[in-house]
């Protein structure tokens, strides 16, 4: 976590897909809307770590905007974790 | 083994031969523009006698590799007036190559009046029949009594009404593999073709044919396993798609200000999450019964990102609602309804229609006042006056860019007279790149970049984005892999060319799937410049260049002399 100084921030976070909390036995509605509050000065990655999200590509929306992992994290902010998907690779021809 | 089977549909005459020594080692959409720079007159009629239907299975099919039994079908556009690859999955592609077919090919057409016709091909050959009972059916039934009549192991390839009508929002619907026409070569009118050869239906009745020896099964099988577990590790096509259908695009595109909504005129849907993966997920969940969030469109795919959806009472309405849907007949509505978007995709997919098309067409419309906004029991109506082939429906039916002309709209979404697909050109520019420069017309398959590591909203390295993402497409087209499999065979580049070389015999190094996608489109644009396409084709509509997008607030602004050095390679 960042170091910083100040008070700690509130943000609410919504996950997508895969990263939704599915309840015991898959009875009843899966979790996907968490609050947490955080020490002043964190960024995105501060809340991968702090809700143990799988190492997986991700597209952060904060408050409508798609941010980087290091982008830091105001009280009051909202901030989507979304799976990516994408159809094809982007890798293969790198030598083009 | 391999032959190629030609169908006269003016003399009634069908006959094999023996491969051509050019042609053997393209297949899927690399060959359809080899088929038609070598046989196609680049300036007919696409309707008329002297277009081609192709029906080319890629290169890796036959073998149930997971994700690589697609079926290539293509001829000359009458949409957009050039080369034209739709692929699908189902079995088509499958049962051709266990009939020993590399390709097949629908020549002429019958005599004005004539009854349209079936071809049913068998492993003892091949005849035309009239197809009694058949004409005028939508999809589902047809393949019902398809099935009733030639058997419930068949597979079969078939038009709609629109096909019959020669509509140019017309694809060509495929049977999955239980037995439903869920897959279409959906893009470019195809359907339209089918119809004027006079051709309803092909059935394929592979019998007990089945998949043809590999030549070196030691190393296509250990590609074929590696294929398998990078599939299933990988979080995209081992954990999101399987589950979550590819739906989960939905949230993805409209954070990034990308999803078509209300006629391409924002790119944020405020009622998103009505209709994104997790709504979708959770009332397939909910309802049971035909429901399924887990359907694989080809036998012994393992990605398996198609799904069933049901209505309330359990019973299927629609397999698959696919994201593409979702984006046009949804959001671009502005449709907020799951259970509205099933319907309409059902009524496309009966009528044959290729819902891209058709959702850029009623958008248009709605512009136009036609409909209004959210309105789905108006789409629905519009659809049924497609079904009935009254004027309006036929304008509809002839897709987004004649209904712009009919109904006086500028905004209208297309290129080369192709609707473009759920992702805005302005907010995702490489995408837009492909859209402009692509020989097949606006269309995601040929070069998605969203995953790309650029600022999507800057004009910067969005041509070398398109250009490899193009490159990419084409290859995996040629092959028969879906493109959902490509993020599985980046992890290990020898994937490819050990499939390819066990399959085959040949000897196809590391470069093979980047020589294979350039080779393909220098190909295709070779046959687009013989037909009379020149740079300005290569454009995005100009309103795109002017109206800035809600809420990215950027218009198109790569440069067109960056669009014309997309292939500069």
């Amino acid at each position: 976590m960042a170091s910083s100084t100040g008070d700690p921030i509130t943000v609410r976070v919504k996950l997508y897909s895969i990263l939704r909390k599915m309840p015991e036995g898959g009875v009843g509605p899966p979790r996907n809307k968490i609050k947490l509050t955080l020490r002043a000065g964190s960024v995105v990655r501060d809340v991968l770590n702090c809700l143990q999200v799988p190492e997986i590509d991700i597209v952060f929306s904060l408050n409508n905007e798609v941010v980087d992992i290091d982008t830091r994290l105001q009280d009051g902010d909202f901030l989507s974790l979304i799976p990516a998907v994408g159809g094809g690779s982007l890798t293969v021809c790198e030598a083009v | 083994m391999d032959k190629i089977m030609r169908v006269n549909m003016n003399t009634g005459d069908i006959h094999q031969e023996p491969v051509p020594a050019s042609w053997e080692r393209l297949g899927g959409r690399a060959l359809i523009p080899r088929i038609l720079l070598d046989e196609v007159p680049p300036t007919c009629d696409p309707l008329g006698p002297m277009n081609k239907l192709i029906f080319a299975p890629g290169m890796l099919v036959g073998q149930m590799v997971s994700s690589c039994d697609r079926i290539s079908v293509g001829g000359k556009s009458p949409l957009t007036g050039g080369v034209k690859e739709a692929n699908a999955g189902g079995s088509t592609g499958l049962h051709i190559v266990w009939l020993g077919y590399k390709v097949i090919l629908i020549e002429g057409r019958v005599a004005p009046g004539s009854m349209l016709q079936v071809l049913v091909i068998t492993e003892s050959g091949a005849y035309l029949e009239p197809a009694r009972g058949l004409v005028g059916l939508g999809t589902h039934d047809a393949a019902t009594r398809l099935q009733e009549r030639y058997g419930s192991r068949v597979s079969a390839s078939l038009i709609g009404p629109g096909g019959e009508m020669r509509m140019l929002g017309a694809g060509i619907m495929h049977l999955d593999k239980e037995g439903s026409p869920g897959r279409i070569s959906a893009r470019g009118g195809l359907g339209a073709v089918m119809g004027s050869k006079g051709l309803k239906a092909i059935v394929f009745d592979a019998g007990k044919a089945r998949r043809p020896q590999v030549v070196d099964p030691e190393l296509h099988g250990a590609a074929k396993k590696r294929f398998l577990k990078a599939i299933q590790e990988h979080p995209q096509t081992g954990q999101v798609f399987p589950h979550y259908g590819t739906a989960a695009m939905v949230d993805m595109c409209n954070s990034f200000g990308g999803i078509p909504t209300r006629n391409f005129s924002t790119g944020r849907f405020e009622e998103a999450e009505k209709i994104n993966a997790d709504a979708f997920h959770d009332l397939m969940t909910e309802r049971g019964g035909d429901s399924s969030n887990t359907h694989a469109c080809m036998s012994g795919c393992t990605i398996q990102c198609s799904n069933v959806y049901a209505d309330v009472d359990g019973r299927r309405i629609v397999s698959p609602v696919e994201y593409e849907t979702i984006g046009l007949v949804g959001s671009n509505l502005g449709i907020n309804s799951p259970d509205m978007i099933a319907h309409l995709n059902y009524q496309m997919n009966d009528l044959g229609l290729d819902s891209i098309e058709m959702g850029a067409a009623l958008g248009v419309a709605a512009e136009a006042g036609i409909m209004d906004w959210g309105d789905g029991e108006r789409a629905l109506e519009l659809m049924e006056e497609v079904r009935q082939g009254t004027p309006l429906g036929r304008v509809i039916g002839n897709g987004a860019a004649t209904g712009g002309k009919v109904f006086g709209v500028e905004r209208v979404p297309s290129v080369k007279g192709q609707a473009i697909s759920a992702y805005d050109p302005r907010a995702i520019k490489g995408t837009g790149v492909t859209y402009a420069t692509s020989p097949q017309g606006a269309d995601h398959t040929c070069g998605l970049t969203i995953r790309a590591n650029v600022d999507h909203t800057s004009p910067e390295g969005q041509v070398e984005a398109s250009r490899i993402a193009q490159i990419s497409m084409a290859g995996y087209d040629s092959l028969g892999a879906c493109i959902m499999g490509g993020y599985a065979f980046a992890i290990d580049p020898t994937m490819v060319p050990d499939l390819v070389n066990g399959q085959h015999g040949w000897d196809v190094g590391p470069d093979y799937l980047s020589e294979l996608g350039r080779e393909t489109i220098k190909l295709e644009r070779e046959f687009n410049s013989r037909a009379g396409f020149t740079p300005a084709d290569d454009r995005l509509p100009e309103w795109m260049t002017r109206e800035k997008l809600p809420p990215v607030d950027t218009t198109f602004d790569v440069p067109e002399s960056d669009l014309d050095g997309v292939f500069d390679w």
